[in-house]
C-alpha cells in the first residue's frame, strides 16, 4: 500500500517538475544524500572546532560531543542528522561579547552565510547569531549569555546541526 | 588562545592521544573512515596502544576472577565432602556439586581471559603480521571446557 | 531425612559463610561485566556500526573478531552475577530455615538437661525414677519416644499424662519437640536441595537465550521456597515512595541484595528505591525476559514460505492457493504472538543498546528504572543518574508509544540530555524516558478514551515522587515534566487526580490536558510551557483540530494549552533567519533545554 502511494507521489512530482520546471524538493529516499554516520560525526566536530578557533577565548568548553537526531522526514531507521551543542564559559563577559563581533566578521570568510544577528525573542533578548553553510550543509546558532542561571557565569552557547542524511543501504542508524 | 580551552574540543576531534595537531584535525574533518588503514600519522601507534590497553584490562579481569575463586573457596569451610553438613544434609551435598561446578566455570572464564589478553597483547605487538592472521587468531578457540563434551548446557532443575 | 545427630552438630552459619563466597563472586562478576562493556569494549573495540568517531577504537575484521569474544565474555559475567546471586539467596534461605529448626532443638535439649534427663543418640529422652511411691516402690524411670504417626503419638502423650512418674510427661514433651525440630530441618532440607541443584554453573562459554530462560525459571523456583526468609509480601508495592525508601533502609545489606536477586521485577519497579538498585534489578529482568521471548519465538513453527506464483510441474500437487491457505492459517494461529514477541524484542534490543552506550561522545551512564514485557510493555530509562541530578526531565511520550517503538523515545531523551548538559557544565542533568503506562494503541480508536490517562496518572505521580525522594543534589533537585501529544493529557490527569510533584511542565502538541488553565497543573505561575507539535512524523498530527474539544470549562468553553486564555507560556518553534538546517525540531529542543535547566529568561516565545 505504502509503496503504491510513493510511486504515485513520485510520478506526480515528476509530472509537476516537468510541466512547471520548478525544483520540487521531495523527501523521497532518492533525494536525501547518502553518507556514513562516522563521516558526519567527524565533520561536525571539525565545524565546532573551527568556530572555537574564531572565538579564541580562554575558558572552559563543555565536554559532551555530538549526538544523532531525527530528521523532519524519512524513516527513523534510515535517516539521521547530527547535532552538537556546547558551551564556552569564560571569566569575564567582555571577551565573549567581543568574540560575537569577531564571529560575525570571520564566519562569512569561511563560507558561512549570516542569517541573523541581534536580540532574539526571549525575555532576555539574547544576542544570537544564526548562520548556514550552504556548501558543507550545516546550520549554527550562537547565543551570548552575559549570565546564566546556575552560577551567573558568562558563556557562549553554540548549537551546530547538520543536514539530513541517509545511511548506506542495508544499514540502520545508530543513535546515541 | 589558551591551550586548556582548546583541548576539550580537540580531544573530541583527535583520538585523545595525538593531542592538538591542527593539520591532523582539519584533515580528519573531511577524511573518510578509511584514513586509519592508510597509515596516517600516529595511526599505527594508537592502534598498538588500544590493543595493549585492552590486553591489560582483560588481564586485570583474570586477577578479579582469581580473587573471586579464592573468596568462594574460603566460604566452603565446614562444607567439605566429609563434613557433617554434607553427609547429613542433602542440601549440603547438593552445595558441593554446585560449588564444584562454579569452580570449574570460573576457571574456564579465567582461562578465556588469559587466552584473550595474550592474543590482544600479541595483536598490539604486531605479532600476527596482518589483519587476516589476527582475525584468525581471535577466531581460534583454544580455551575449552573441561569434562565431557556436550556437558555445556545450563542444567535444568530436577523435580520441577 | 535429617538425623537428630546431624541437627545437633551442624552449624547453619557455615551455609551463610558459603553464601558470602557466592556473593563475592556475584559482585566481582558484575564489576567485570561493567569494566568489559564500559571501559575495555567502549574504548578499544566499539561496535562495528559504531559511528561516534572514526578516530576512536580499533576497526576491521580482527577487531570485530576480538570484540565478539569479549562481548561473549561480558555476557558470561552477567550470567555469573545473576546466577551466583541466586545461589547466595538460596543458601541464606536454607541457613535461616535450618537455624530456626536448630533453635527449637536447642531449646528442647536445654530443657531436658535442666530437668536432669538424658537425651539418647536417636532423640529419645530418658528420665529417672521419681514420684510418690506406688505399692511401696518409686515409679520407674523410662525413655520417652516421639512417634511419626499421630495416633501413636496421641496414645503416648496420654500414657505420659497418667504415669505416676511426673517426669514422663515432661520427657515426652521434650522428645516431641526434638522430633518436631528434626522434621522441620528435614522439610527445609528437602525443599532447598533441588532448587540449589538447579543453580549449578553451565560448562561452556556461550550464554544462550535458553540459558537466560533457565535463569528465569531458577529464580522463580527459588522464590517459591524463599517464603519465610524473604517474604515477597513484605515488599511495599503500591505504597508511597517515602515508605518504600524507609523500608529499604531497615534492611541489612544482605537482605537488600537478596531481595533484589529474588524479586528483581518488584524491586526494579519500586518507586523510592535508589536508581542504581532499580537499574541492576531491571537489567536482570531484561536479560531474562529477552531469553524467554527468544526461546518462545524460536519455538513458534516457521512461517510457510510466502506463496508465489505457480511453478511448472508442481501445480498438480500444491497450488499457490494451498500455500496461501497455509500461510493464512499460520497467520491466524501464530501471527499475533509472533508480532508481540518481535515487537518486544525490538524494544529490548534498543534498550540494551542504550544501556551499553555510556561514554559514546560523552553520553553518561543510563539507568533502567522500569521494565516489563507484559501487555504493550513498559520501560523507564534515565540518561544520567537522576538521584544525583540537579536538573531532571521526565519525558512522557504519546500515542503509539510502546516497547517496540521505544527507540524513538530513547532518541528524544539522548537529544534532550545533549542539549541541556552543556548549559550547566557545573551541574548534573538526567533525562528520563517514561513509558510507564498503556499508551493508546490507535490514534483513531483509543486516544479519546481518557481512562488510559487516568490509569497512568497514579503511576506517573508515584514515579515522580520517587525521583524526588531519592534525589540528593545539593541544589535540592529541579524537576521538569516534558510531555508530547497524548502524554500531555496524562500529565494533566495526574495534576487533576493526584499531586504533580514537578517544578516545570512542558506541553508539546497537546490535544487537551483535562484542565482549563495552567494554574491547575500544580506548578507555580509561569511554569507551564506550551509549544505546537513539531514537524515530527507523528501519526496523530491530524487529531489536533478536534482533540481539544473533549474538555469543557465553565460555560462550555473548551480550552487547550495553546489558547492564550489557558495561561501557559507559549514557546516558539519558529527560527529566525529561516535556516535550511536549524529547523523546528532543533529549536524546540533548545527551548525545552532552557526550561529544564532553569534558564527561563532565555526561552524564545511566540511572537505576540
Amino acid at each position: 500500500m505504502r509503496h503504491r502511494k510513493k510511486y504515485t507521489l513520485t510520478l506526480f512530482a515528476l509530472f509537476f517538475v516537468i510541466t512547471t520546471g520548478c525544483s520540487l524538493e521531495t523527501s523521497g529516499e532518492s533525494m536525501t544524500e547518502q553518507r556514513a554516520q562516522s563521516a558526519v560525526n567527524s565533520e561536525i566536530k571539525g565545524v565546532s572546532s573551527g568556530i572555537l578557533d574564531i572565538i579564541a577565548v580562554d575558558g572552559e568548553v563543555s565536554e559532551p560531543g555530538p549526538g544523532v537526531g531525527r530528521c523532519e522526514e524519512g524513516e527513523l531507521r534510515t535517516h539521521f542528522l547530527m547535532r552538537h551543542t556546547w558551551s564556552l564559559t569564560a571569566r569575564n563577559s567582555e571577551v565573549l561579547a567581543e568574540s560575537m563581533e569577531r564571529l560575525k566578521a570571520e564566519l562569512p570568510k569561511q563560507g558561512w552565510e549570516i542569517l541573523s544577528y541581534g536580540p532574539n525573542n526571549s525575555p532576555a533578548r539574547t544576542l544570537t547569531l544564526m548562520a548556514d553553510h550552504p556548501e558543507k550543509k550545516y546550520g549554527i546558532s550562537i547565543e551570548y549569555w552575559r549570565t546564566r542561571a546556575s552560577d551567573d557565569a558568562p558563556m557562549l552557547l553554540v548549537g551546530v546541526v547538520s543536514a539530513c542524511y541517509r545511511v548506506p543501504p542495508g544499514e540502520t542508524v545508530e543513535r546515541y | 588562545m589558551g591551550e586548556a580551552q582548546r583541548s576539550a574540543l580537540w580531544a573530541l576531534v583527535d583520538d585523545g592521544g595525538r593531542s592538538g595537531h591542527p593539520e591532523a584535525a582539519t584533515s580528519l574533518a573531511s577524511a573518510d573512515a578509511g584514513w586509519k588503514e592508510t597509515g596516517a600519522p600516529g595511526g599505527l601507534k594508537s592502534d598498538t596502544r588500544l590493543w595493549s590497553g585492552a590486553a591489560e584490562g582483560v588481564s586485570a579481569l583474570r586477577g578479579t576472577v582469581k580473587k573471586a575463586i579464592d573468596q568462594l573457596s574460603d566460604g566452603q569451610k565446614g562444607l567439605g565432602a566429609g563434613d557433617e553438613a554434607v553427609t547429613g544434609l542433602i542440601t549440603g551435598s547438593a552445595q558441593v556439586g554446585v560449588y564444584r561446578s562454579w569452580e570449574r566455570y570460573l576457571d574456564l572464564l579465567g582461562r578465556e581471559c588469559g587466552e584473550l589478553s595474550d592474543k590482544l597483547r600479541k595483536a598490539g605487538n604486531d605479532h600476527y603480521g596482518n589483519e587476516e592472521a589476527t582475525r584468525a587468531a581471535f577466531q581460534r578457540q583454544l580455551t575449552k571446557p573441561e569434562g565431557a563434551a556436550g556437558s555445556g548446557e545450563h542444567p535444568t532443575t530436577d523435580g520441577r | 531425612m535429617v538425623s537428630f545427630a546431624t541437627l545437633r552438630t551442624v552449624r547453619p552459619a557455615e551455609f551463610e559463610e558459603a553464601a558470602d563466597g557466592y556473593h563475592a563472586v556475584s559482585n566481582a562478576a558484575g564489576d567485570a561485566k561493567d569494566r568489559l562493556t564500559d571501559e575495555i569494549l567502549a574504548r578499544a573495540l566499539p561496535d562495528p556500526g559504531s559511528t561516534t568517531t572514526d578516530s576512536e577504537g580499533l576497526v576491521g575484521a580482527a577487531a570485530a573478531a576480538a570484540r565478539r569474544r569479549l562481548e561473549r565474555l561480558a555476557e558470561s559475567c552477567h550470567y555469573t552475577q545473576v546466577e551466583c546471586g541466586l545461589v547466595r539467596a538460596a543458601l541464606n534461605g536454607f541457613a535461616t530455615d535450618l537455624d530456626a529448626a536448630k533453635k527449637k532443638l536447642d531449646g528442647a535439649l536445654d530443657d531436658a538437661r535442666v530437668a536432669g534427663f538424658t537425651v539418647e543418640s536417636d532423640g529419645s529422652v530418658t528420665y529417672p525414677a521419681a514420684g510418690a511411691k506406688v505399692d511401696g516402690d518409686i515409679p520407674d524411670g523410662g525413655t520417652a519416644v516421639a512417634y511419626d504417626d499421630p495416633t501413636a503419638g496421641a496414645v503416648a502423650d496420654q500414657a505420659a499424662r497418667f504415669d505416676p512418674n511426673p517426669h514422663r510427661a515432661a520427657a515426652q514433651d521434650c522428645a516431641n519437640r526434638i522430633a518436631s525440630a528434626v522434621k522441620e530441618a528435614t522439610d527445609a532440607d528437602s525443599r532447598w536441595a533441588p532448587r540449589l541443584k538447579a543453580l549449578r554453573a553451565q560448562n561452556d562459554l556461550t550464554v544462550s537465550h535458553a540459558d537466560w530462560a533457565d535463569v528465569h525459571r531458577d529464580q522463580r523456583a527459588v522464590q517459591k521456597v524463599a517464603g519465610e526468609y524473604l517474604d515477597k509480601a513484605d515488599i511495599p508495592q503500591g505504597r508511597p515512595p517515602a515508605e518504600a525508601a524507609r523500608w529499604w533502609t531497615t534492611l541489612t545489606r544482605e537482605q537488600q541484595a537478596d531481595y533484589a536477586t529474588l524479586y528483581p521485577a518488584s524491586i526494579g519497579a519500586l518507586d523510592g528505591l535508589p536508581a542504581d538498585v532499580r537499574d541492576e534489578a531491571n537489567r536482570a529482568v531484561l536479560a531474562q525476559t529477552k531469553g524467554t521471548y527468544e526461546t518462545e519465538l524460536a519455538a513458534l513453527p516457521t512461517r510457510p514460505g510466502r506463496p508465489g506464483y505457480n511453478q511448472p510441474g508442481l501445480s498438480g500437487v500444491d497450488t499457490w492457493r494451498d500455500r496461501q491457505e497455509r500461510d493464512n492459517e499460520w497467520e491466524e494461529e501464530h501471527g499475533a504472538e509472533y508480532e508481540r514477541l518481535n515487537d518486544a524484542l525490538t524494544g529490548i534490543r534498543a534498550i540494551e543498546k542504550q544501556l551499553g552506550s555510556a561514554g559514546q561522545d560523552g553520553l553518561p551512564e543510563s539507568y533502567l528504572l522500569g521494565f516489563s514485557g507484559k501487555d504493550d510493555g513498559r520501560a523507564v530509562i534515565a540518561v544520567g543518574n537522576p538521584d544525583h541530578a540537579d536538573h531532571t526531565a521526565v519525558y512522557v511520550p504519546g500515542t503509539t508509544a510502546s516497547l517496540g517503538n521505544i527507540e524513538g523515545d530513547i532518541d528524544r531523551v539522548n537529544n534532550l540530555w545533549r542539549d541541556s548538559a552543556p548549559i550547566v557544565p557545573d551541574q548534573q542533568v538526567s533525562t528520563v524516558a517514561w513509558l510507564g503506562y498503556d499508551a493508546p494503541d490507535s490514534v483513531v480508536r483509543d486516544a479519546p478514551f481518557s481512562h488510559y490517562a487516568h490509569d497512568g496518572a497514579s503511576a506517573f505521580a508515584s514515579f515522580v515522587d520517587g525521583l524526588k525522594e531519592t534525589n540528593s543534589a545539593d541544589t535540592g533537585g529541579h524537576h521538569t515534566a516534558v510531555a508530547h501529544s497524548y502524554g500531555t493529557t496524562l500529565v494533566g490527569a495526574t495534576a487533576r487526580q493526584h499531586d504533580l510533584n514537578v517544578d516545570d511542565v512542558i506541553l508539546a502538541g497537546s490535544p487537551g490536558v483535562e484542565v482549563g488553565s495552567a494554574g491547575e497543573l500544580d506548578v507555580p505561575e509561569g511554569h507551564v510551557w506550551n509549544q505546537e507539535a513539531e514537524g515530527d512524523p507523528t501519526p496523530d498530527v491530524g487529531r489536533w483540530s478536534h482533540g481539544g474539544e473533549n474538555w469543557e470549562v465553565g460555560g462550555g468553553v473548551r480550552l487547550v494549552p495553546s489558547d492564550e486564555v489557558f495561561g501557559a507560556q507559549q514557546m516558539t518553534t519558529d527560527t529566525q533567519g529561516h535556516s535550511d538546517y536549524w529547523k523546528e525540531g532543533t529549536q524546540s529542543l533548545r527551548n525545552q533545554s532552557f526550561v529544564i535547566t532553569g534558564n527561563y529568561e532565555r526561552v524564545q516565545h511566540e511572537a505576540p
